[in-house]
């Protein structure tokens, strides 16, 4: 299944800019932009996006609870999400996958091989 | 004038001190003497004077006729008075003076003269004048005699002629009866001073003996006060080591317990009481697993205390162990460990140094989360920056001049390398402090070299530079796979950095001792000397004009350092210049089990014995061999075959003086087990052909048979614990083999080494008696492996180098340590070979039996010195109850 519709939540609104340009620009997906994990849940529910791409540090609500929230909605809990974190600690990243992410891309990224990044996650995910 | 008759003794030497004391004390005595006998002579002259006067009162009568009754008493009483006034007044005056001598020695002879007189010249009353002598004799000395005699005599001699009737009772007595009075006289002087002579002998002699014992007594009381004080002093020092030390032991920041080697704590210092919140008598007696929850995420229990007392490392040093600590009233801290054996006249103890790391560890921790915190800041913003340009020189914002695309690039690219140097100083800072995971595992090192060339291929291809494998070891390490890919590819792309086009880098693993040894060569312009230790240091770099160091962070070979030794290798380079270089590292071959006891030293070694007799089974087993030896003896060769067949023993020992065929044909068998098992080891006692039993032969005794030369074989045939261990170092593998089979024939136990790292190791394991060295090793040098060595503890083992090349004085100097001789393999023989071996050998026996294993002792010097103290503290004790005792004596 091709991705078409990417959710990208990020609480920092340059780097959402930037991933935007280069999801619409390099991948040419429908991109939605979110800042916290509440919004996400809600236009998750609303847009039902191929893929979710989350950050891990956010106020009020991290990454992992966002995952966790998005688990427990029926509709959206099948959609592949992606952790998109400025931590390299092993075992960080090792518990993130624990929680049932489909894979994680560390910051800084490269934009112009995000999507591609972001196809060959998903698809390992599904094949899976 | 007493003196006189004290003489020094001819034959003794007396001190003069004595000498004079002897004299003084004579003196005393005498004195005393003579003073009494003139108080006695004081009460005699009354006595007689009164008698007197009575006297005369009553003869008057029938007295002198025409001499009126009261004339004479009246004479008596005048003429007694004028006698005895004199001497009482002496006595009163000089009492024991010579001239009172002399007086009262006149007097009592006029008295006498007086009562003879007054008896009417009674010849009853003549014994007067002896009684008085006897009594003159009380003054020990014979000149008042002498002057008695002479009175007496003249009294005689004068009343004779004068008054004959006053004296002799007659008034014509013959002209010579005064001489014959007088005759009497000297006869009784004679015997007197006979006996006043021996008398002042004997007081003499005790005056002496009374002057020695006084001398002697203080002496003896000098003696003890000296003494007293000197223990007192040396007690004092004592306590006030003592005491400092036990301050230091208190007031130490660390814990410090000692332990049984069955794990029950014996002493703990206060700090130990606040850090686990026990007081001392809670836990004394208890076994360590009260304070110390585990070790090195081994629970530490009484049954798992064992494993860990008996790791190897623990025997020869300090083992430093992280764990964690129970406390009563905190609960669970992390700690750190230092365990060391300490030896107190044979028995064992552990001293536990305990240190609390909950501080250090909160500080790790917020260190970490620092790194963490601003790798994440430093990112974020970055991110932000990375992707913008990436953004822009992808074209996604539109078309770019070719300058501005340019400028972009290089922007981008050094956004890459910072967000490279920032990881970097991440990764290296987690392996420095240990936080770094590794997940270790079997890996094969012809895999991780493909690995590595996989990685690299690509960039090998950019910069025209083949990559080649060269020798890969079968034997498999543990090890991150990832990790140490990580450090291959990083010094392969180095390598390849380095190259000139169209060279080649040679990569390799070879097992080196217990460790596999990866290289990577390179031919490209080498590395100064000087410059080679700085490589693995941080932000270094050799040559800062080279442009191509710029793509690197400066990292690099500081991490791939902390992984390697992280995996407990060690890394290094060799290059020369304009030669290139070559990279290496070492990793264990497979993590020992340090807490695997040996089950070798378990193993019980079996002797036969063939003898008709009992000989050398009795001596064997009565005396001499080790406690993991079983003897079985067997009467002849018959028998020894089947004893061999069900037992295969260790060792035959032949102890027949004539053998026979049979005897021969077993020895043939032998041969034929033995080359097929490597057992049994044939000696011959005595008797024998050697060449039947040659490829086995290990040593031969010709009968009469040499008890410790029988031993000695014995022991070493059986390679038993006395058996000296020698470590060979020489890289070159048909010379080391040549030298360890010399040596191995002649009866030493050998070990090897290839390379100086992997003979460091041996020397901390095996603790040789002796190591043969070589100069030219691959990794470190004879002169590197000989400083390493003077650091640690083996810093005592003789040294034998044995180089190809012949050596300076200065090289020399840089070589020794203690014990050294030098060999140069073209010039010496295999006997000089051994009998340098021998020598130095020795001389670490000699060493070995004077305990001047200093370095170990000095890591026990705390406790022994408290033990010292304690031991000195019992032993003063004794020494002062024995000179009170001493003293006692005396005074009684």
């Amino acid at each position: 299944m091709p991705i078409q519709k990417v959710l990208l939540v990020d609480d920092d609104p340059r780097i959402r800019k930037i991933a935007q340009i280069s999801l619409e620009g390099v991948g040419g997906w429908q991109v939605s932009l979110v800042a916290s994990g509440f919004e996400a849940i809600e236009v998750a529910q609303r847009e039902k996006p191929d893929v979710i791409l989350l950050d891990v540090m956010m106020p009020e609500m991290d990454g992992p609870t966002t995952l966790a929230k998005i688990r427990e909605v029926e509709a959206i809990a099948s959609i592949p999400v992606i952790f998109f974190t400025a931590k390299v600690q092993k075992q960080e990243l090792d518990s993130y996958l624990a929680l049932g992410a489909a894979g994680i891309i560390s910051k800084p990224f490269d934009p112009m091989k995000l999507p591609s990044e972001i196809t060959e996650i998903v698809e390992r995910h599904l094949g899976n | 004038m007493f003196s006189t008759f004290l003489k020094s003794p001819k034959d003794e030497h007396v001190a003069p001190s004595i000498y004079a004391r002897a004299l003084y004390l004579f003196d005393e005595q005498k004195r005393a003497i003579c003073v009494r006998t003139d108080k006695l002579f004081a009460g005699l002259f009354l006595l007689q004077w009164f008698v007197a006067v009575i006297w005369s009162a009553i003869s008057s009568s029938q007295g002198w006729q025409g001499i009126s009754f009261h004339l004479q008493v009246w004479q008596t009483a005048v003429l007694g008075g004028l006698i005895v006034s004199m001497p009482l007044y002496y006595i009163y005056k000089r009492p024991g003076a010579a001239i009172t001598r002399q007086v009262v020695a006149v007097a009592q002879m006029l008295c006498s003269g007086l009562l003879i007189a007054a008896s009417g010249g009674r010849m009853e009353t003549h014994f007067h004048v002896f009684g008085s002598l006897a009594f003159l004799a009380f003054y020990r000395d014979w000149r008042p005699l002498i002057m008695a005699s002479v009175v007496t005599t003249l009294d005689n001699l004068l009343r004779g002629f004068f008054l004959p009737g006053t004296i002799y009772g007659v008034n014509h007595p013959e002209l010579w009866r005064w001489l014959e009075h007088g005759c009497w006289v000297v006869f009784c002087d004679v015997f007197l001073m006979v006996s006043i002579r021996q008398s002042i002998k004997d007081m003499r002699l005790m005056a002496h003996r009374q002057a020695e014992l006084e001398a002697s007594k203080n002496s003896i009381e000098q003696e003890v006060v000296t003494r007293t004080a000197a223990l007192k002093l040396s007690e004092q020092n004592l306590r006030d080591s003592e005491a400092t030390i036990r301050a230091i032991f208190e007031t130490a920041a660390d814990s410090i317990v000692t332990v049984s080697e069955n794990g029950s704590i014996e002493t703990a210092n206060q700090t130990c009481e606040e850090m686990f919140g026990y007081q001392f008598h809670q836990i004394f007696g208890k076994h360590i697993s009260t304070l110390i929850g585990s070790f090195e995420d081994q629970p530490c229990t009484p049954d798992s205390w064992p494993k860990l007392r008996n790791r190897g490392k623990l025997r020869h040093s300090t083992l430093r162990l992280e764990g964690i600590g129970n406390s009563r009233s905190r609960g669970k801290f992390p700690i750190e460990i230092s365990l060391s054996y300490v030896d107190l006249k044979g028995r064992k103890l552990i001293t536990a140094i305990i240190r609390d790391s909950s501080e250090r560890k909160e500080a790790e921790k917020r260190v970490s989360e620092f790194y963490s915190i601003v790798s994440h800041e430093l990112r974020t913003p970055l991110t932000s920056i990375r992707g913008s340009l990436g953004l822009i020189e992808g074209g996604l914002t539109g078309d770019l001049s070719t300058e501005t695309s340019e400028l972009v690039g290089i922007a981008r690219e050094s956004c890459d390398r910072l967000i490279r140097l920032i990881n970097d100083i991440l990764d290296l800072k987690k392996l420095e402090s240990g936080k770094f995971e590794f997940h270790k595992m079997e890996a094969s090192p012809a895999e991780l070299l493909n690995m590595a060339i996989a990685y690299t291929s690509g960039m090998a291809k950019d910069r025209g530079v083949r990559l080649e494998v060269g020798w890969a070891t079968q034997q498999s390490i543990m090890a991150d796979m990832d990790r140490v890919n990580q450090v291959l590819v990083n010094l392969v792309s180095n390598a390849i950095k380095f190259s000139p086009r169209g060279s080649a880098v040679e990569l390799s693993a070879t097992t080196c001792g217990e460790s596999v040894r990866f290289a990577v060569r390179d031919s490209g312009k080498g590395i100064p000397l000087s410059d080679q230790h700085k490589l693995f240091n941080k932000f270094q770099q050799v040559d800062s004009s080279d442009r191509r160091q710029q793509e690197g962070t400066g990292l690099g070979l500081a991490i791939c350092k902390a992984i390697i030794e992280q995996h407990g290798g060690t890394i290094g380079v060799e290059s020369e210049q304009e030669k290139g270089s070559t990279f290496w590292f070492m990793v264990p071959v497979s993590s020992q089990d340090t807490f695997a006891v040996t089950a070798e030293s378990e193993k019980q070694s079996l002797v036969l014995v063939i003898e008709e007799g009992q000989d050398i089974s009795q001596l064997l087993g009565t005396r001499f061999l080790p406690e993991n030896c079983r003897i079985i003896r067997a009467q002849n060769s018959e028998e020894a075959t089947v004893l061999i067949a069900e037992n295969l023993p260790d060792m035959v020992i032949f102890n027949v003086v004539e053998p026979n065929e049979s005897d021969f044909e077993l020895q043939e068998n032998l041969r034929a087990i033995g080359a097929k098992s490597g057992k049994p080891v044939v000696l011959l006692a005595s008797g024998g052909d050697e060449t039947h039993t040659a490829p086995l032969l290990v040593d031969w005794h010709k009968a009469p048979v040499h008890e410790g030369q029988l031993l000695a074989g014995v022991k070493r045939a059986l390679g038993a614990g006395n058996c000296p261990t020698v470590l060979v170092v020489e890289d070159d593998y048909s010379t080391r083999k040549t030298v360890v089979h010399q040596l191995e024939a002649h009866g030493v136990r050998c070990v090897e080494a290839a390379c100086g790292e992997e003979a460091l190791r041996l020397v901390d394991s095996e603790s040789p008696q002796l190591i043969v060295l070589d100069i030219g090793l691959p990794d470190i040098d004879g002169f590197e492996f000989v400083k390493n060595l003077k650091e640690g503890v083996s810093r005592l083992t003789p040294l034998l180098i044995y180089t190809g090349r012949d050596l300076s004085a200065d090289e020399r100097r840089l070589l020794t340590i203690g014990f050294t001789r030098y060999l140069t393999k073209s010039k010496a023989s295999q006997d000089d070979l051994l009998n340098a071996v021998d020598d130095l050998l020795l001389h670490m026996r000699q060493v070995d039996n004077a305990d001047t294993k200093s370095d170990e002792l000095a890591k026990h010097v705390i406790a022994e010195k408290i033990q010292t103290l304690v031991i000195s503290d019992s032993e003063l004790r004794e020494s002062l109850g024995s000179v009170t005792q001493t003293k006692e004596t005396i005074e009684r």
